[in-house]
């Protein structure tokens, strides 16, 4: 019964959306109001009508409906409550109803929230139409999650079959936070299609003003934040599930979400300059386009096995519908570009080297050269085995060698590019600007060097991150003051007046501190260090600072598992810190193991223990990792998360003073013309 | 006729044999121990050359994990390429060595980047040559911007030349940016 519900609904939201693009586009073409809003109506129905296809699937899940082929293989009956509901995206089919849900909402959202965008609204919903159209064809006719399952009768005969267990969930997904990570990076991927729509819908209609803009802006940072946060939750999903002691592998997939990430990126930086002087606009539409092209592209990995992954319950044959569709996505930008580049033209040209577009320039050129490194090492291999024929494997060393040093000088950006002024920078502020960060940076270095630290790039990046810090650090205090000074506020009234009067620029330069602390805690890494012992009860391993001994040891199992089990005790000279169980586990219903890792966290360093098997004679052996700074990366990663949410926060004149930037900028041209 | 006897004093050569076995006595804890030692260090070594070189080496099961960290239990690859690099790094003494004799049974998938020579160079040497190129277009644009911008410094919408206008943008900018500097 659900399952028919579930497909009936999909088909439903097929027929409906293919309405919506295509009485969309008639619309457009034609201007026919009725037509327009049924198309409109169409499109918004999409969302409600998938929501009740996930809610069959959620509900064949509860149900334990076994007899559905996508709810079988990825769930068994003593499975847990959240990792039930979880399971939805587990699976190559349900990820994909999933995906389309999400998009069905963004469009939602889209089609009933931005009435106001004259022309451009339709034909954006139009085009996401398109975009939903194409998922929706997979979810009902390709990769449905509601097949039912089916044996060979006697007769020869196919009929249904339903087993008395299912196979239960990769034990690698029974995590809580994997109830997180896969729907924010969805909310990221799938979000970067909004600022897509937008953007190719203004270049069609030649939008007239700037409107689109700040909408296309506003929707890539909501995808943009998404995606920060999908990527973070998986990187410590991989930390504290993976059991190798790192969170990044450099893995395809991985690769795959962190492209987009950095072209949107540059995205934000440069929609800056069209929103202020009217540059960029060629680069930025593309910048869109890629981003969007790069998520497609990133499930294609994701789904075609072109790449060998770890994420290997993701592959599956429709490798080539996202081909297609990438292929044919490309064609229709590059075909509107062509027509309307005329539309694209620039209103200014850039006037200094030593200035606010420059640096844009120079952070769009950073960011789009990793993007290009990344993408360049993850198809190396088929490229080269396609010219040579000989197999080669890019792995963590080349991407870190080939990155580090672009992230390094995209950090040096990161602090000066808010201290330069638009169109021109003078060197008596380039050095009342510089002065301080760059001597407490130097000076960073100078006394790390003294304690000891003589990892090249772990110096640089912490010698980079003091100079970023102190940049940020010294706009938030001349602006605080100049508060101070006219209100008589406190210190912390100031500030957060300061950040209200300007979200967007404010909250830019938290994420900018965000991204100074993930540095940071990524540049721990240079000084992480294991060991692996086998440890008989009692025995004690010393690693660092800590002394880890084995107290006790037990065996055992629940209704979904069967358990290993130490109990290790970590102290640190005579205190007791914790006590730290690390288990070895059997999966029953997927006979899969799991080595479900053990953390003790803090400031300085994680003690990262993994039960990494037992010897010929039964005694356990533990393999310890202490890996600086680590922590910092998740709290770097929060304070992206909230600057991101800051800078969306409507501030008290975010319109006024992009009106007030090209003001001034008027103002200047006038003095220049009067020669003042 | 003289005999010796036990009390006579040892000639020169007893003396040297005497102190010889003293020394020998004296030394063997610290040989014992050196030896001993110098057989962990070797063992250490041999460990220590096995991560390092094996940190080079990827594990080919398709976790896409450097070799020495694929933690997958039963791993059809990593147990057996680390058991083979172990021998390769007994039998060789140069890391290249052991390294060549793993690429010969695994080929050179299962180095974790690529070689740099012939074809492969090309992975290292083009993200660096795409981010050169990216830099001369910048600055390409970037001079030709300029020239641009210094033959013609005003463009877009005519500039009114009107005080009162002039008045209007500067009250407008001190309202709105507060006096921020």
């Amino acid at each position: 019964m659900m399952d028919s519900l579930g497909s009936f609904a999909v088909l439903l939201a097929v027929t409906a959306c293919a309405y919506a693009f295509i009485a969309g586009i008639v619309a457009h073409r034609t201007g026919h109001p009725v037509l327009r809003e049924t198309a409109r109506r169409a499109g918004v129905t999409i969302f409600p009508t998938l929501s009740v296809a996930i809610a069959c699937l959620w509900g064949l899940f509860l149900a334990n409906e076994f007899s559905i082929a996508y709810v079988a293989n990825h769930s068994n009956r003593d499975l847990p409550l959240l990792y039930k509901l979880t399971a939805l995206w587990a699976g190559q089919e349900g990820s994909l109803l999933f995906w389309s849900w999400i998009l069905s909402g963004y469009m939602f959202v889209v089609l009933v929230r931005h009435r106001e965008e004259g022309e451009l609204r339709p034909l954006a919903g139009a085009i996401l139409a398109g975009v939903q159209l194409f998922f929706l064809i997979l979810n009902a006719f390709v990769v449905s999650p509601f097949r039912p399952l089916a044996e060979v009768a006697a007769d020869g005969t196919m009929r249904p079959f339903a087993p008395p267990d299912g196979r239960g969930l990769n034990p690698l997904l029974q995590y809580p936070e994997m109830a997180l990570h896969p729907p924010t990076l969805y909310l990221g991927y799938v979000g970067f299609s909004v600022p897509f729509a937008f953007a190719l819908a203004a270049l069609i209609t030649r939008s007239p003003g700037e409107r689109w803009i700040h909408v296309t802006r506003r929707w890539t940072m909501i995808a943009w934040g998404f995606l920060s946060l999908g990527i973070l939750m998986g990187a410590h999903w991989a930390y504290a599930v993976l059991g190798w002691g790192g969170y990044w592998a450099w893995d395809p997939v991985e690769n795959a979400s962190f492209m987009p990430w950095l072209t949107g990126t540059a995205f934000l930086h440069s929609v800056m300059m069209q929103e202020r002087r009217g540059m960029l606009k060629v680069w930025n539409v593309w910048l869109v386009f890629i981003t969007f092209l790069l998520c497609v592209f990133g499930t294609f990995l994701t789904r075609s096995g072109v790449v060998s992954s770890v994420h290997a319950f993701a592959q599956s044959p429709i490798g080539h519908w996202f081909a297609g569709f990438l292929l044919v996505v490309f064609a229709v930008c590059l075909f509107f570009f062509t027509r309307r580049r005329d539309y694209l033209r620039s209103e200014h040209r850039l006037e200094a080297v030593l200035s606010r577009e420059a640096s844009f320039l120079f952070n769009n050129l950073v960011l789009l050269a990793a993007c290009f490194a990344v993408l360049w090492g993850t198809l190396f291999p088929v490229i080269s085995e396609a010219i040579t024929g000989n197999k080669v494997s890019v792995g963590p060393p080349f991407f870190n060698r080939v990155n580090i040093p672009i992230f390094l000088f995209l950090l040096l950006l990161t602090g000066v590019g808010p201290l330069l002024a638009w169109r021109r920078t003078s060197w008596e502020s380039l050095k009342r600007n510089f002065t301080a960060p760059t001597l407490i940076g130097v000076a960073t270095g100078v006394l790390l060097f003294a304690f000891g630290v003589r990892e090249p790039y772990a110096l640089i990046a912490f010698m980079l991150a003091a100079f970023v810090t102190v940049t940020i650090v010294s706009e938030f205090w001349r602006g605080a003051r100049v508060i101070r000074s006219q209100t008589g506020r406190t210190w912390g009234q100031a500030l957060a007046q300061l950040v209200l009067r300007n979200t967007r620029r404010y909250g830019g330069y938290i994420v900018h501190f965000g991204i100074v602390v993930v540095f940071v805690g990524i540049a721990g890494a240079a000084f992480n260090k294991e060991r692996e012992m086998e440890m008989p009860m009692g025995a004690t391993l010393e690693l660092g600072r800590y002394a880890v001994t084995v107290k006790d040891r037990a065996q055992g199992e629940t209704p979904n598992y069967i358990y290993d089990r130490l109990t290790l005790e970590v102290r640190r000279g005579d205190k007791v810190l914790t006590m730290l169980m690390p288990e070895r586990r059997l999966y029953k219903a997927s006979e899969q193991p799991l080595t479900k890792v053990m953390i003790h966290s803090g400031w300085r360093e994680d003690l990262y223990i993994y039960f990494a098997g037992v010897t010929e004679t039964g005694v356990p052996i533990i393999h310890a990792y202490l890996n600086p700074l680590v922590r910092w990366l998740w709290i770097g990663g929060g304070i992206v998360i909230l600057g991101t949410l800051i800078a969306l926060y409507p501030g008290r004149q975010p319109m006024k003073v992009a009106v007030s930037e090209r003001a001034a900028t008027r103002e200047r041209e006038v003095a220049y013309a009067k020669g003042d | 006729m003289t005999t010796g006897n036990a009390c006579e004093p040892l000639d020169r050569r007893g003396r040297w044999i005497v102190l010889l076995a003293l020394g020998i006595l004296l030394a063997a804890p610290y040989m014992m121990r050196a030896q001993s030692s110098s057989a962990e260090a070797s063992e250490a070594t041999l460990e220590e050359r096995v991560k390092r070189i094996g940190k080079k080496l990827l594990c080919l099961c398709g976790c896409n994990q450097i070799l020495v960290e694929c933690n997958h239990r039963n791993c059809p690859f990593s147990g057996p390429a680390i058991a083979t690099l172990r021998q390769a790094v007994q039998r060789y003494e140069s890391d290249d060595l052991a390294i060549q004799a793993m690429i010969q049974q695994y080929g050179t998938a299962v180095l974790a980047a690529p070689p740099a020579q012939g074809f492969n160079l090309a992975a290292w040497i083009t993200p660096f040559a795409a981010a050169a190129g990216g830099l001369v277009a910048i600055a390409f644009v970037l001079r030709r911007w300029s020239r641009r911008s210094a033959a013609a410094p005003t463009t877009g919408a005519p500039i009114p030349d009107d005080p009162a206008w002039r008045e209007r943008v500067r009250q407008e900018i001190e309202r709105e940016l507060g006096g921020l500097p």
